[in-house]
Formats: structure tokens, sequence, C-alpha cells
């Protein structure tokens, strides 16, 4: 991780922008019965929802004595459900996310202010780090100036392990992701992965200025932050059209992914992001309720 | 155009360029996130069987763009001048020597020359610099050839300075170039080697018997005249020779004639008597001994006629004020110097005076005026305002027993000569400038000079003297006041006299390369500047 990000306050950005806003579940996600969130469906939650007539098997408990004796008619209580989102925060931890702090740092207040307003919501959550396998971060159920082992030094292709370790996150939970993509493998399998079981899966697609204009012109040596892989390109007027029709392209297949699964997916600039920290752009996509 | 083709093998540096940006290319290195989208483009070119376009950055193009500019700027491109026309300055050979020719003179045939090659339209404009003793711009009809002697080397530096280093030349003159023109003159001679006589040396007597003294030189025999006051005192066939002629007592102005030759100019001499009217010297003296001394060394001058009321007082008596006073201070109690003595050399007081070995005894005290002679720290000799004060005790002196006393007085005569109106010498060489005294309140003199139409000349503010200059041989005449003067000009130039070295030919210097350069303009300022342009793009771009 390079010595000018600076962590904790790029974590104090975050909790301080999450500090007013709430996080709210997708209007379609699956939600976890016996949660704090009144659910659509009649559950088991204290609060009464309506009646309806009784039928055989139902349980003698819900049975309404007080309305039998007054109507002599066998009806049973029912009560909302209650639901109780849970929150797995996933933050792209390899070496590309970290290597221009600006871009780093964002991702971190990002993580920050996503888990405060889940916090605020309610929402207990966790956060995750993509390296050889995924693995949970340090205190990451905790406030997020508690963190700890938030380490961007994995060089590899984060979706692999993502895939795989997906299992391992909390069943219905709310699945937000936080990366910039830039890896070869195709979206769907990770998408997939990521949206078995979960209640929503949101992807917020952060990349740096740099990511997306090819600059400066000329001859340059591209090296593969994360591969050390090198290579030599000429980057002029035409190269650089053909980098960005290759980042439309790439992205076009995240958005087709994206769809598929019916997950929702943010895009931002690190160096465009305001103080807000997408806020706006999230609460756009009904994530967060300012 | 380009002028020079050796520049452009500065083209060679373009290639040269083209290899470095092949084999020494150093990339700058940049740290991406992922190369996934870079490998789908296309990859600079590394070697292989396919042919393809050769793969360059801009940078390589715009420093290539310079190199071709800057070569083209060194190559010295021209383009040809909207007139089409080559300006030309012409150096007119203005010397008597010109003047020479047994039947068209070297100054008619360039005349016909340049009317016929030069004033034809070619070039334009056509200007002409008559190279006399100093270099002057002048039309051609200005062009007289009576100038003692061209100074041809200082003409063509004053035509660089007028026209530039890039300007046509053409030297029109009677003889060859010294050495091969330069690239940009071209030297045209229209003499002929011809025998001539002429006069070399010419001079009349100051002192002693009236004789004239002629100098004939040149590669001809021809017949001496002389003549006075209508009279031909000699006439007989001469060759080069030197000869002194004494005349009769009386004679005025003396006329020297050489039969006609090539050159006319060197055939006549005019000599004016040199004798100059002695100065009237007064003596009020009241030592004897000194008076004697005095009239000793006045005699010997030749110069002074000692009378009473004269224009140079020579007194030991105090009380006298004015010009033109030798006052001897006297008396006293004095102190005896042997040496050594300082002499003021630039005062005409001390000419040819030696104190080597004299006694002085001058009286103490001070003398005002500027010091002309001193033993150590004390002025012996002041001069203040030509009123002379000399401390002297002629008594327990040796000076009036030395040669150092004649030659004061002397010197003393002909400073006060020099003062009175009149010019200094009669006779002149042609091209020397001679000085008129202005006689008492006149400003201005009125000069004739010969075959010139006569002009006015006034002195500086203050002055009582006129430089001028003898531009023109012949007899001169200068009325100042109610006074008039002549003096005689000679034309007395070995060099012009000699023609047996005049030629005819062009010796051309005008290369093919100052031709193009005299008819178009150098627009080698216009690569420089496009060259920086591209060189500003290029910080443009590599700092990005």
């Amino acid at each position: 991780m390079p010595d000018a990000m600076n962590v904790l306050q790029a974590l104090l950005d975050g909790e301080r922008a999450g500090a007013g806003r709430m996080l709210v579940p997708p209007r379609r996600a699956k939600m976890v019965a016996g949660g704090v969130r009144e659910g659509r469906r009649a559950g088991g939650s204290l609060e009464f929802r309506d009646y309806r007539d009784y039928e055989p098997g139902d349980d003698l408990r819900h049975l309404d004595w007080g309305l039998f004796a007054r109507s002599d008619r066998l009806a049973v209580k029912r009560f909302n459900e209650e639901v109780s989102p849970y929150v797995d925060l996933i933050l792209d931890g390899s070496k590309s996310m970290a290597f221009e702090p600006c871009k780093g740092e964002v991702a971190l207040s990002l993580a920050a202010m996503l888990a405060t307003a889940a916090r605020n919501a309610g929402f207990p959550y966790a956060v995750w780090m993509p390296r050889e396998r995924l693995t949970r971060v340090a205190q990451g159920i905790e406030k997020p100036s508690l963190w700890t082992g938030l380490d961007f030094g994995f060089a590899g292709d984060p979706a692999p392990p993502l895939a795989r370790g997906a299992s391992t996150l909390r069943p219905f939970s709310i699945r937000i992701f936080i990366s910039d993509l830039l890896w070869p493998s195709e979206p769907n399998h990770l998408l997939h992965s990521l949206a078995a079981n979960a209640s929503a899966v949101i992807v917020v697609e952060l990349v740096s200025a740099a990511d997306e204009n090819p600059e400066p012109f000329g001859d340059i040596r591209l090296v593969d932050v994360e591969s050390g892989e090198e290579q030599d390109v000429i980057v002029n007027g035409a190269n650089a059209a053909a980098f960005r029709g290759a980042l439309l392209r790439h992205r076009q297949s995240w958005d087709e992914a994206v769809r598929e699964c019916h997950a929702t997916i943010v895009r931002a600039v690190a160096e465009e992001v305001g103080e807000d920290l997408l806020a706006a752009e999230l609460a756009k996509a009904g994530i967060l309720q300012c | 155009m380009l002028t020079s083709i050796g520049a452009l093998a500065g083209l060679i540096t373009i290639p040269i360029l083209a290899v470095i940006y092949l084999f020494h290319r150093r990339p700058r290195v940049r740290q991406v996130s992922s190369l996934m989208l870079w490998s789908l483009l296309e990859r600079p070119a590394t070697g292989g069987t396919k042919r393809e376009f050769l793969r360059l950055p801009l940078t390589f193009w715009l420093e290539a763009a310079a190199l071709l500019l800057l070569v083209i700027a060194l190559a010295g491109p021209i383009l040809p001048r909207v007139s089409h026309r080559r300006p030309l300055l012409v150096v007119l050979d203005d010397s008597l020597s010109m003047q020479a020719g047994s039947h068209s003179t070297a100054q008619q045939r360039a005349r016909d020359f340049l009317k016929r090659e030069v004033l034809d339209g070619q070039y334009d404009p056509v200007r002409f610099i008559l190279a006399g003793e100093t270099p002057q711009l002048a039309p051609l009809d200005q062009w007289s050839c009576n100038a003692p002697a061209a100074n041809l080397d200082a003409a063509l530096a004053f035509a660089a300075q007028l026209a530039g280093p890039d300007a046509l030349v053409m030297i029109v003159t009677d003889h060859a170039p010294p050495r091969a023109p330069g690239p940009r003159i071209r030297w045209r001679a229209f003499g002929q080697p011809e025998k001539n006589a002429g006069f070399i040396a010419a001079s009349r007597s100051r002192a002693g018997r009236d004789r004239i003294m002629l100098g004939i030189g040149g590669n001809a025999a021809t017949e001496l005249s002389i003549i006075a006051g209508g009279k031909t005192l000699l006439k007989r066939r001469i060759a080069q020779d030197n000869l002194t002629i004494e005349l009769p007592e009386g004679t005025g102005v003396v006329e020297a004639r050489l039969s006609d030759d090539a050159a006319p100019f060197d055939n006549r001499v005019i000599l004016l008597p040199e004798r100059r009217p002695p100065v009237a010297v007064s003596l009020d003296i009241a030592s004897e001994a000194l008076k004697r001394d005095l009239e000793h060394a006045l005699d010997a001058s030749g110069r002074a006629l000692i009378t009473p009321g004269g224009s140079l007082l020579i007194t030991d008596k105090p009380g006298h004020s004015g010009e033109w006073i030798l006052e001897l201070v006297s008396g006293g109690k004095g102190t005896t110097h042997a040496g050594p003595f300082l002499l003021d050399r630039t005062h005409p007081l001390t000419a040819g005076v030696d104190l080597d070995g004299v006694l002085w005894t001058a009286p103490d005290g001070a003398m005002p005026g500027t010091p002309v002679i001193l033993a150590g720290n004390r002025p012996l000799v002041t001069d203040d305002a030509r009123h002379i004060r000399m401390r002297l005790d002629p008594a327990l002196s040796t000076l009036q027993r030395s040669p150092a006393w004649p030659a004061l007085i002397w010197n003393l005569v002909e400073m006060r000569s020099d003062a009175s109106p009149g010019f200094h010498a009669s006779n002149i060489v042609h091209g020397a400038v001679t000085e008129l005294v202005l006689p008492p309140r006149a400003e201005s003199a009125r000069i004739e000079p010969p075959g010139a139409p006569a002009r006015t000349m006034a002195a500086a503010r203050g002055a009582h003297t006129l430089a001028i200059g003898a531009s023109r041989p012949g007899l001169w005449t200068v009325s100042a006041g109610s006074d008039r003067y002549q003096f005689a000009c000679n034309a007395l130039n070995p060099e012009e006299s000699d023609l047996s070295h005049a030629t005819s030919g062009t010796w051309n210097g005008w290369t093919e390369s100052s031709l193009l350069r005299a008819g178009f303009d150098d627009v080698a300022w216009l690569f420089l500047l496009a060259a920086l342009g591209v060189l500003a793009l290029h910080m443009k771009v590599t700092s990005r």
C-alpha cells in the first residue's frame, strides 16, 4: 500500500459522510425472517396485521378467542413478518485499487460511509476483502475507524476467490462490492455467485481518471501494477479512442451481467467523487436514504 | 532557391534522428491498473515479415520538422526580389590618372561603359562613390577625376557600410587590382599603358637666391619651358631629371611646362615667390650688451627688420602690455641653472633649441603665463597670450653665446611671421591643406579655385585661420577683407604620372552566389522562425 494513502483518515471521512444517512434494502431484496424491518409477508412479529379464517392445521395459539366469543367465527390473527437485513461489504483488495492514492482512499471512504449508513439503519454488517481467498477484515463488524488489516496488496484477479467465497457470505445478505472491475474474466460467473442466496447485490465500480483516459500521448511503456507485465504502446488519438472503445465494451458486459442477476451497478471516477461520497448516486439507485 | 548545397548535407541528420528513435527509444514508463484494455490495441512494430508503416511518435515528427527547417535556413534560402533588379554600388577612381589618354581618356571610356552596361536598367538602384582621398557619394556627373590619389580600399569599406556585405560592387579605375577581387566585387579597368613625362617635384626657394627646383619623371623625352612675366626663360629637350634654375631678381610667378602628352595634368607647374616680407622688430633694450646680442641674432635670421614701431617688440623694460612682446626680465638676486632644462616641445619657440651646456642665471620671482622653458620647477620662459617673458641675467648667463640664442630669436620671428595675414606657403602639393591667416577683423574669405566656381568660407567662431584643401591643381586666389592672396597648387604625384602600369580589363569577382544574393532576398529568417514555432510545439507536447 502506498505510504501516501491515509487509511484512517479515509475511514473517518467515510464515517463522517455516512453519519446522517441510512442504508435501505433495494426493493427486490430478499430478507431474512425475524429481522427488524417490516416485511410484506405476514410473519412472526408482534405487530398485528389482519385476520383470516381458520384453516385446519393452523396453530391454535393464533386463534382469536375473543372474536370467536363475540361473533362465533374462528379466525386466526396474522402479524407482520419481521425481516433483519444483513450487509456484506466486499472491498476489492487488489493492488490496482491503491497504487493511486486517490482511488484507494475513496474506496475506503465509500466502504466506511456505506457501513456507517448500514449501522444507522440498524443493519449488521461485515467487511470482506478477496485475496487468495475471501477474507474477513478484522473488526469489520465494528465502526469503520476500528477496521484493521485493510491491505491492498493482492496481486491477482479478485474474481475467482470472490466467486468461490460467496457461499461463505451470510444468506440473504445485501452484498455490496466495491472494485474497479478491471480484470479480464467474464463478470457473469462472479455476479451469479454473489447473487445466489443474496437479498441484493450492489456493485460500485470505482476507477481513476487515468483508468478512463489514456494520457499522456507518446511512446509509453505500460506496466501492469499487479502482474508487473509490460507493454509498449504509442498513445495517440487513434489508440486512445480504441482504448475508450474497449472500456465501453467491458462496461457493457458488466451491465449485461448486472441485469441478468437483478443487481445494481453504480459507477464513479475517484477524482470526481465529492465529499458526499456518491450519496446522490446511491440514493438514486435506491440504496441510500439521505 | 537554396544557395548552399553543402548545407543540405545537414539533411542526413533526419535519418540519424529516425535511427535514434527506432533503436534507442526510451518510452516513458507508466503504471496502469490493468493491461487488459491495452492488449486489444495494436502494438508498435518491432519486426516480422508483414510490411507496416513506420510508427514513430509525434515528438519525432516535430524534431524532424525542426531539423529540416534549420537545415533549410542554414542552406541560405533566397527568394527573387520583387523588382528583379540588383542594387549596385560603383566605385569611381577619382584620381588624376583617369584623365590620361592619347585619344580618349580612361574616364571617357569608363563613362561610355557605364552608360552602356550599367545604367541600362539591369541594376537598380545604382549609386556612385567617388574614390578620392576620402570616399563620398556623388552623382556620376560630379566625377571630375581631380583627386590627387584614389583610396580604393577606403571606398570599398564605405560601400560595404552603405549597402551591406551582400551588395554588388563595381570598381571603375585605370589599373589592375593589386589582388584578386572579393566575391562581390567586379574590377573594371579602362587605362592604357602610355609613355608620359610629368613634374613629380617643384619648389621655390624661401631664402637666399630666388631659385626653382624641378623634378621630372616618366618614361618619355619632353620639352621643358620656363616662363615668367610673359618671357620664356628656358626652353630645352629634357628627359627624366632634377634641375635647379636660378631666377632673375624680382621674378614673380613662374610657370614651368612640359610638351603635351598622354597625361595633361602633370605637364604644368606654377611657382609663386615664397619670400615673405620681413618682420618689423622694435628693440627697447637698456643693456647695450644685450641689445648687441639681439641685433646679431635678428640679423642672422634674415627675416627681421629692426625698426621702431615694429610688429614685434623686444624689451627689457617692464610696463609693456599686449601681444607679440618679448620681455626680458633681469635684475635682482638670481639663481644660476646649469640644467637640466625642461622645454615644451609643442611650443614653436622651442623648435631646434638645445640648452645643453648653457648656464642660465634667472632672477628670482614669479612670471605669469604658461611655462615654455623650465629649470626644475622654476619657469625661465613663459607665454602669456603671445606676451613672452624670459627671465635672464645676461651678465651671468651663457645663453647668448650658445646656438640656442639665435634659434630662439629665429623661432620668435617665425612665430610672428606665421601670425601675419596670408598663407604660410605659396606653393603646395595637390591634395594638401594650407592655412590662411585672416587679416584683422575678417571672419571669412572668398575662395576662387582654378576651373571651378568661387565659394565663400567662414572661419570658426573665435578662429582667425581658414584651412583650405587644395583639391584642384592651378592658381588659387583668396580674398579676405580688402586683401588678396594667392597660392599655387601643383599635381606632383609620381604614381599618378606613371602610366606604364595602366591597363584595361575585367577582373570579375561576381560569383554566381553573389549575383544570386544581390538579386534575391534572404528568407532564412522565415525558416528559423518556423523552426522556433515547431520547437515550442515540441516543448508543449513533451511537457504534457
